[in-house]
């Protein structure tokens, strides 16, 4: 299972809505607001699922922008150096932005 | 606290989040003792942006990527660059050497595999003279793979065959640089988006192509709304949904437009005529050099006015004012351009406009201010254009038909005078014609993907499989589609497995530190391309190089007498550094953000008289090169009534050999498909998801059809990452006269519901 670190880029009047949506998510862990329109977040997400969560944060009101910063697949490595499972992340930049900058 | 295993990689990928945004996390101590056993400074491997990034391996293996917080890049990266670890190992790496035998590639020693190769390359050339072998590299190798290489064909094999796939990416750039400027890469630098109060993207789709730098475009606007995005480009990309002007044009017609958008400037006399009377030149006649005047330049676009424009471009001429005034009436104006300029018969001809109109409103050498061209690959920049390595080139702008240049390279190489040939080589078109005809009969390809690249492939694959000549391959995956056409394949290290430098679009250098081992019996370029040419009885004096550090010493004393200037960069400094940007003087010096500006720029002495100097035109003026409009190679016509267009999608890269090693990527874009307008949908009876059969004078193939506003009507787009869909069987290879890069931006197809 991967762990992914990122952060949610929000439009500034919509940060603590979309700070609550997510926190309602099991698979996300956030670590606060900062510069009043980042939220600073973990997924840990098993690997088919991953996407639909990030889908579900692109789709969020208020919503800009999504950038990784972190991804470890520690655990799917084995010791010959062979993946054991399939990475599974869509991609994590929102590719439309649902309100105008 | 005990934390587990999980709640330490939560905490190590929280943190990297945090240190993007320049921000603090305390990591509770067991996560600290628990990071990977270290973390080691690269640059991704992917687009030209550049990110630094920190490998981080335990026992021995790549296990995580995060963003380098002291690179430009702050510590983001797209998904593309976080996901490199699967890449590293993914099953089909190459990890042994192959040669083809009956047909079908067979395992060999690298002494059988080398052996085969340099009697290949020596019969050639006994039989056929050196001009008959070539090297075919990549702004993927680096910089000090590059350079080896060209050196070693240049002026230990006596042919200047040496090209590489950035030819087909930035070398209309390259040309729109140096007849602009007299010197190559851009003037400013990633810093200037902080600054600017009005962005003009023009043939570029950074938010899928340069994600990071569009991210900083982003956050600059969000940070101030009054800074303006202008966007032009016929699709409707993620790019142009955060523009404030989106101007849908016509394909080809770019030069009409900003032509126009000169004409808008001048009448509303927000031109600048202080910089531009005393930095510029006027060049009425491109053939004779011929220099003109401001008025000739005016009189020259009366045949731009916006009526006129709109009727050739296809945009309202109230909006080409619009985007006129906003360009010159802001206090900072950057421009930003990729493949949608580039990738054109025109494509000098409209990157010299887009100075143009920075040239004319005085855009330039300020904070915010500047011209400023993307690159694709991770070192194009780099490797290729600054070391010199294609068939015109020599190492730091110095050319090979200039006898004086060949002079200073033979004397800095301590080579006998007359040891570089005085005939440019063959471009890359030209070569891979010459291939397929047999003519050129050996070909040492490396890090790049040109069954899958080129043009109108078809000719060149059928000459890849001809049996009187012969490729070798240096390709990481075994599922490239070159490596179906290869003679013998070669295993390299892959990235993080060799050490070495890479260029960025904003003239940085980083530096690549080893994290792991190569896999397998891979070794790295540096080391194959070493042993070529001792087997092929090199001169010594050509490769006197020990390790690749070596290399890059070479570099810096064959730049130091040139404006390129690495002598800063010691190996020790660049292990430090996150990067540094020439010119790099000296060891103290910082790097330079803002070139031909006195004060900005090493090169030019700090009491020159004028503030701003082009040093690289005789008479330190810019040149600002009347171009007219002209029709691309190809138009539509009524037996192919539309135009097709490629590029990429956001979750792949180049021809997806390492991307579509991810499955999640793979998942998202699946196959290649074909953007259709609506209005073209209806009319041909097809719904989303149809089949519909393209056909240009090529080729034809089958698409999956995605019927979206994103591409105006008469227009569709097809990627071309996917090897099992090769759209380059469709696309066409007329080139640039001036850059000789193929205009894969338009051609005429015809579509129909399959």
């Amino acid at each position: 299972m991967a762990i992914t670190g990122f952060l949610i880029h929000t439009l500034d009047e919509h940060v603590q809505e979309v700070e609550a949506r997510v926190n309602e998510m099991p698979e996300i862990t956030t670590y606060g607001i900062h510069q009043e329109h980042f939220i600073v977040s973990v997924a840990e997400v098993p690997a088919d699922n991953l996407e639909t969560v990030m889908n579900t944060i692109k789709g969020l009101d208020g919503v800009l922008t999504i950038y990784t910063t972190y991804l470890t697949i520690e655990d799917e490595i084995d010791e010959d150096g062979n993946l054991q499972t399939n990475i599974s992340l869509t991609d994590l930049l929102e590719k439309e932005p649902k309100t105008p900058m | 606290m005990k934390l587990t295993r999980r709640e330490v990689l939560k905490c190590a990928a929280a943190s990297s989040a945090m240190v993007a945004i320049n921000g603090s996390f305390s990591m509770p101590g067991d996560a600290m003792a628990a990071e990977p056993d270290k973390w080691v400074k690269s640059v991704c491997r992917f687009c030209g942006t550049g990110c630094g990034v920190l490998v981080g391996v335990k026992d021995g293996k790549v296990i995580t990527v995060k963003g380098d917080p002291n690179n430009h890049n702050q510590g983001f990266l797209c998904l593309k660059g976080a996901l490199m670890p699967p890449v590293v190992y993914a099953k089909e790496r190459v990890t042994r050497p192959y040669i083809r035998k009956g047909g079908v590639l067979k395992p060999a020693s690298w002494d059988e595999a080398m052996n085969l190769v340099v009697s290949k390359f020596k019969g050639a050339i006994k039989e056929h003279g050196p001009t008959s072998v070539a090297y075919y590299g990549s702004g993927q190798c680096l910089t000090e793979e590059t350079y080896l290489a060209s050196k070693i064909w240049k002026a230990g094999l006596g042919s200047n065959n040496v090209e590489g796939n950035p030819r087909l990416c930035m070398a209309s750039a390259v040309g729109g640089y140096v007849t602009t400027y007299g010197k190559d890469e851009p003037c400013g630098s990633y810093s200037d988006i902080d600054a600017a109060t009005c962005f003009f993207i023009i043939g570029s789709n950074m938010s899928e192509c340069h994600p990071i730098l569009f991210k900083r475009v982003a956050r600059r606007k969000q940070a101030d709304p009054n800074v303006k995005i202008i966007v032009v480009d016929p699709r409707k990309t993620n790019t142009a949904r955060i523009a404030d002007v989106h101007v849908p044009f016509k394909p080809g017609t770019d030069l009409a437009l900003m032509n126009s958008m000169a004409y808008v400037i001048i009448q509303e006399e927000l031109d600048d005529p202080r910089f531009y009377g005393r930095y510029c030149n006027f060049i009425t006649d491109w053939k004779t050099k011929n220099k003109g005047t401001f008025e000739d330049y005016k009189k020259f676009l009366e045949d731009y006015t916006p009526e006129k424009a709109e009727k050739i471009c296809g945009v309202p001429a109230d909006t080409i004012r619009k985007i006129a005034k906003m360009f010159a009436g802001a206090s900072a104006t950057m421009s930003f351009w990729c493949m949608g300029l580039n990738q054109r018969i025109r494509g000098v001809w409209a990157n010299n406009l887009v100075s143009n109109l920075h040239l004319l409103t005085g855009h330039i050498g300020k904070p915010g201010a500047t011209p400023f061209s993307l690159t694709g690959q991770p070192n194009a920049c780099g490797g290729v254009r600054d070391t010199g390595g294609l068939c015109h080139l020599l190492p730091a702008g110095r050319l090979i038909k200039k006898p004086e240049h060949r002079a200073q390279l033979e004397k800095q190489w301590g080579l006998e005078p007359g040891t570089i040939a005085p005939k440019p080589g063959l471009h890359t078109i030209a070569l891979w014609n010459a291939f397929a005809e047999g003519k050129v009969k050996a070909m040492f390809v490396i890090c790049t993907n040109p069954a899958h690249s080129l043009p109108n492939v078809n000719i060149y694959t059928e000459g890849m499989k001809r049996k009187d000549n012969f490729m070798v391959l240096s390709e990481p995956f075994m599922d490239a589609e070159t490596v179906k056409y290869c003679d013998v394949l070669l295993p390299p290290a892959f990235w993080c497995e060799k050490r070495g430098v890479y260029g960025c679009s904003e003239r940085r250098y980083s530096y690549l530190e080893q994290s792991v081992e190569p896999m397998g019996e891979c070794k790295p370029d540096f080391e194959i391309l070493m042993d070529f040419a001792k087997r092929m009885g090199v001169d010594p004096k050509v490769i006197p190089f020990k390790t690749i550090d070596d290399v890059w010493d070479e570099w810096r004393m064959v730049s130091a007498a040139t404006p390129y200037n690495f002598s800063g960069m010691t190996r020790e400094r660049q292990k430090k550094e996150s990067g540094l940007l020439w010119p790099c003087p000296t060891e103290d010096h910082p790097g330079t953000r803002i070139r031909y500006v006195r004060g900005e720029d090493p090169n030019i002495p700090k009491d020159y008289k004028n503030k701003y100097k082009f040093y690289g035109k005789p008479d330190n003026k810019a040149w600002i090169i009347l171009r007219p409009y002209a029709p691309a190679a190809e138009e539509p016509d009524a037996d192919y009534p539309m135009v097709l267009t490629t590029g990429r999608v956001i979750d792949h890269w180049h021809t997806g050999t390492m991307t579509m090693k991810v499955p999640e990527l793979k998942r998202s874009f699946p196959k290649a498909y074909v953007e259709v307008n609506p209005e073209d949908a209806r009319k041909k009876g097809i719904q989303n998801g149809d089949n519909v059969l393209l056909e240009t004078r090529r080729d034809k193939m089958v698409f999956q059809a995605r019927v979206t506003d994103v591409c105006r009507p008469g227009l569709v787009f097809v990627p071309w990452y996917d090897a099992d869909l090769l759209i380059n069987k469709l696309t066409l290879n007329a080139f640039d006269k001036g850059s000789k890069q193929p205009e894969y931006k338009i051609c005429a197809v015809r579509i129909e519901k399959a």
